[in-house]
């Protein structure tokens, strides 16, 4: 009895330690990005390049920040080769804490330079804009929202909504409103929020819920929901923000890329990246639903929302991300202040 | 109640937490600390009352209640997440939902949430009042309710506190309703790009609170008056209520039919296809930290219930584990490793392995399965250990004849509680998880976004069944095992 104990135990030791093969090409990938899209690029990665993708995925109760962290944990013996961020605020802090490294992306030539890192530690591409669903149900096409403003300003009885500025892309929009209007102004914005009727709700899917259900009439959410609540319901309808000629556009939330400094396997980290920003995989990326418009192209948009813009291009908010980091601390002192109770 | 050496040193920590409070925390931090204390306190003392209630008809109109006790163990497992929306749905069809506040619907979910917890304590406690006092106290009061109502304010005192904890640590049930309690502050304050000691800092008066509520309970454990608690001879069943049916049924049901109705349409063989990536990895770093685990946490149990040297630094250790928040038990290891690899290159081929992962799920649940096995000891007649002392000098082999014959109960209860807090873990394993691997909650967790509710459910009704089997499998285990040991 005692030998076979002792045996189970040798076993369950040995399998406690042991690792996986160290013969296979691999790459390390930690991302913040929702698995169930992620792991289809992956796949299509590994088929084509034969390298392995060993992915950390990050939780949404995160908020992007959990996968942030452990990279800074790891910064002297770093385990990841490549960041792929479903957004783009915490690969800037990342820039910050010299954990990237600098790499010349094939892009480099055509991306618009506000979405590429201005020493090549990161770039932008593809993304979600913010959008007004509204229940067409509950509110007649003339009173439709058309700007920002309209959420705050409008006195009418309807219900109305968005996720909560402090976390996730509700805070980058923040962001983008303080980078584009000042501290000041920008504030007065989010005050104005905080001092009116709008019901400020956990995540844009609980938004996206509410006005599928009709407890919403509408309400400020990512095209990524948008597409979801077209496909979940008849009586939705989507309107972009700020498009209107004397208006500043929509904000973009691009996801992110960038290359980990002394990664274990910096040369596959290279071709994933090289491989992320392909065109046909950011077709891929849009045909899965992961993101709905390509900011180096900005008339390409997801095929189900091209309609809601009367194939117009998309009027996009002049937000250079390069600038937006002295904006962080503020912000997000700010957003608690007002919004959590 | 108290000894003085023990006020002295709950003095000390009160002294420590008003200092910190005033070095490291902001007046609005206080303002937030505070609140999340009168948030637990409503929870937890509806929870207990409740709880209480709940146990008093179930152990009186339920007959087979150790079902009950196998059903409501599995119900624990499912996430806060699906509580909170399953609970939010049913309360929004009978209120408007402008009328709720985040604290009022904090409340009342984690009310939702945390009931078995206290129901089920309060049954064990039920099954467990020692049936000599039990006796005593009945022949001066005519009514069971009162009887056991005079015997309770030990046990009422120590699931207060355990809720009141569980309460204002958790960060899943106040951030989905936009409520800011003290957990939500540490992790937005975190997430604002503050560097972990200053985040630590911040976590230190809810870890000393922690403490200092431990310290409480042991006080009340060591001192109590009872010591060989055996099981109570008293049958409560007296007659079926369906009432009591009805409500458990419908209880345990809302959560269970909200996850089959978002379930059914899922492809079911590209859930077991994710399954299959992470069931093993998920079911064996368990089953390491549960069994290394009880391991430790008996020897340690042993050690300090014989008032060896060092039992107050071990005390101290346990009450730190006891009281640290996931995320930080999570760094916490992802940086001790970082060292050891530093040092030890030689030792890098673990990385990909799950001994990190089984690192923070050890520190996860040492301190709850050190606490059983030290009350097991308590319980146990110093005598059998002189006895089997006088017939060996070699301690381990009278630990492992103590092990098998006397603690098979604690050994049981020790096993459940830990695999189910392990199989459950998040915020720690999420920081030490090796590249390419996952745990079946960080994958439910990691499907949590948009759309994918389908695949959720599914993972969760899963989950829910893979630990009601394995809850019912150990329990035929130690029926077998304890109907062996009889008849020898």
């Amino acid at each position: 009895m005692k030998k076979t104990i002792s045996l189970i135990s040798m076993l369950m030791l040995l399998f406690l330690f042991v690792g996986c093969d160290n013969n296979i090409q691999t790459v390390v990938i930690y991302t913040s990005v929702d698995r169930v899209y992620s792991e289809i690029i992956f796949k299509d990665f590994e088929r084509e390049t034969g390298i392995k993708v060993l992915p950390v995925y990050d939780i949404e109760a995160n908020k992007t920040v959990g996968l942030t962290k452990r990279l800074l944990l790891e910064k002297k013996r770093p385990r990841c080769d490549v960041f792929w961020n479903g957004e783009i605020t915490n690969t800037i802090k990342l820039k910050n804490e010299n954990i990237l490294q600098p790499y010349q992306h094939i892009y480099k030539t055509t991306v618009n330079r506000n979405y590429i890192d201005e020493d090549n530690m990161w770039i932008a591409f593809g993304g979600r804009t913010r959008v007004f669903l509204i229940n067409k149900d509950l509110i007649s096409q003339k009173e439709y929202p058309t700007s920002f403003s309209d959420l705050y300003k409008n006195k009418d009885s309807y219900t109305k909504g968005m996720a909560n500025p402090v976390f996730g892309t509700s805070n980058t929009y923040a962001i983008g409103v303080y980078t584009l209007l000042g501290k000041e102004k920008g504030y007065k914005v989010f005050l104005d929020i905080a001092n009116s009727d709008i019901k400020i709700v956990t995540g844009n899917s609980v938004v996206r819920d509410l006005v599928i259900s009709g407890q919403m009439a509408y309400g400020i959410t990512d095209t990524d929901d948008a597409i979801v609540a077209l496909n979940k319901s008849n009586n939705i309808d989507i309107v972009f923000i700020d498009q209107q000629e004397n208006e500043k556009g929509t904000l973009v939330i691009p996801n992110s890329v960038a290359l980990i400094k002394g990664g274990p396997n910096n040369k596959n980290g290279k071709i994933f990246i090289d491989y992320i920003l392909k065109a046909e995989t950011i077709q891929k990326m849009i045909d899965i639903g992961w993101i709905q418009i390509n900011i180096q192209d900005n008339r390409y948009v997801d095929k189900k929302l091209i309609s809601f813009l009367n194939n117009k291009p998309i009027k996009v908010m002049d937000v250079n991300y390069n600038d937006i980091q002295k904006y962080f601390k503020k912000v997000n002192k700010d957003m608690k202040n007002l919004f959590l109770q | 109640m108290l000894k003085k050496k023990n006020v002295i040193y709950i003095s000390i920590i009160v002294i420590l937490f008003t200092f910190s409070s005033y070095l490291f925390i902001s007046n609005r931090q206080m303002n937030i600390f505070l609140k999340t204390i009168s948030f637990g306190i409503v929870t937890s003392l509806v929870v207990t009352i409740l709880g209480a209630l709940l146990a008093y008809f179930s152990i009186k109109h339920i007959k087979n209640i150790t079902l009950l006790l196998i059903i409501l163990f599995a119900y624990m497992i499912i996430p806060p997440y699906i509580h909170s929306f399953a609970w939010l749905n049913g309360f929004q069809i009978i209120l408007n939902q402008n009328a709720i506040s985040g604290f009022f619907i904090s409340v009342v979910v984690q009310i939702c949430y945390f009931l078995p917890w206290a129901t089920i304590l309060w049954i064990v406690y039920y099954k467990y009042i020692p049936s000599t006092l039990f006796d005593e106290t009945k022949l001066n009061s005519n009514k069971l309710f009162f009887t056991i109502y005079k015997m309770s304010k030990q046990i009422f005192i120590f699931i207060f506190m355990l809720i009141f904890m569980l309460s204002i640590n958790d960060f899943t049930i106040p951030s989905i309703f936009a409520y800011n309690t003290y957990p939500v502050e540490i992790m937005s304050t975190y997430s604002s790009g503050v560097s972990f000691i200053n985040t630590f800092l911040i976590s230190l008066p809810i870890i000393i609170m922690v403490i200092c509520i431990t310290y409480i309970i042991f006080s009340h454990f060591k001192n109590n008056e009872y010591n060989n608690i055996e099981q109570s001879k008293y049958n409560y069943y007296t007659k079926r209520n369906y009432i009591i049916y009805v409500f458990w049924i419908l209880y345990i049901a809302i959560p269970i039919i909200l996850m089959l109705i978002e379930a059914s349409s899922i492809n079911f063989k590209y859930v077991f296809e994710i399954l299959k990536d992470n069931f093993l990895f998920s079911i064996s770093s368990s089953i390491y930290a549960s069994i290394i685990t009880i391991v430790l946490s008996y020897y340690l149990a042993f050690y300090v219930y014989r008032k060896r040297k060092f039992t107050k630094i071990i005390w101290i250790i346990i009450l730190l584990l006891f009281s640290i928040p996931s995320t930080v038990n999570g760094i916490i290891v992802n940086k001790l490793y970082q060292i050891i690899y530093e040092y030890l290159p030689w030792l890098d081929f673990t990385y990909f392995s799950s001994i990190q992962v089984v690192h923070v799920l050890i520190n996860k649940s040492l301190p709850i399965s050190f606490i059983i096995f030290y009350i097991g000891f308590i319980q146990l007649d110093e005598k059998v250990i002189d006895y089997y002392k006088l017939h060996s000098n070699n301690t381990n082999k009278i630990l492992y004849v103590i092990f098998w014959y006397y603690m098979k109960t604690y050994l049981f209860i020790n096993f459940i509680v830990v695999f189910i807090l392990s199989i459950g873990e998040l915020g720690g394993t999420i920081m030490v998880i090796p590249p390419g691997k996952s745990t079946l909650t960080i994958t439910i967790y990691n499907y949590l976004h948009y759309g994918s509710s389908d695949i959720v459910s599914a993972l969760c009704m899963f989950m829910v069944l893979f630990v009601f089997v394995v809850v019912l499998c150990s329990l035929l285990l130690y029926n077998y095992f304890d109907r062996k040991n009889k008849t020898l």
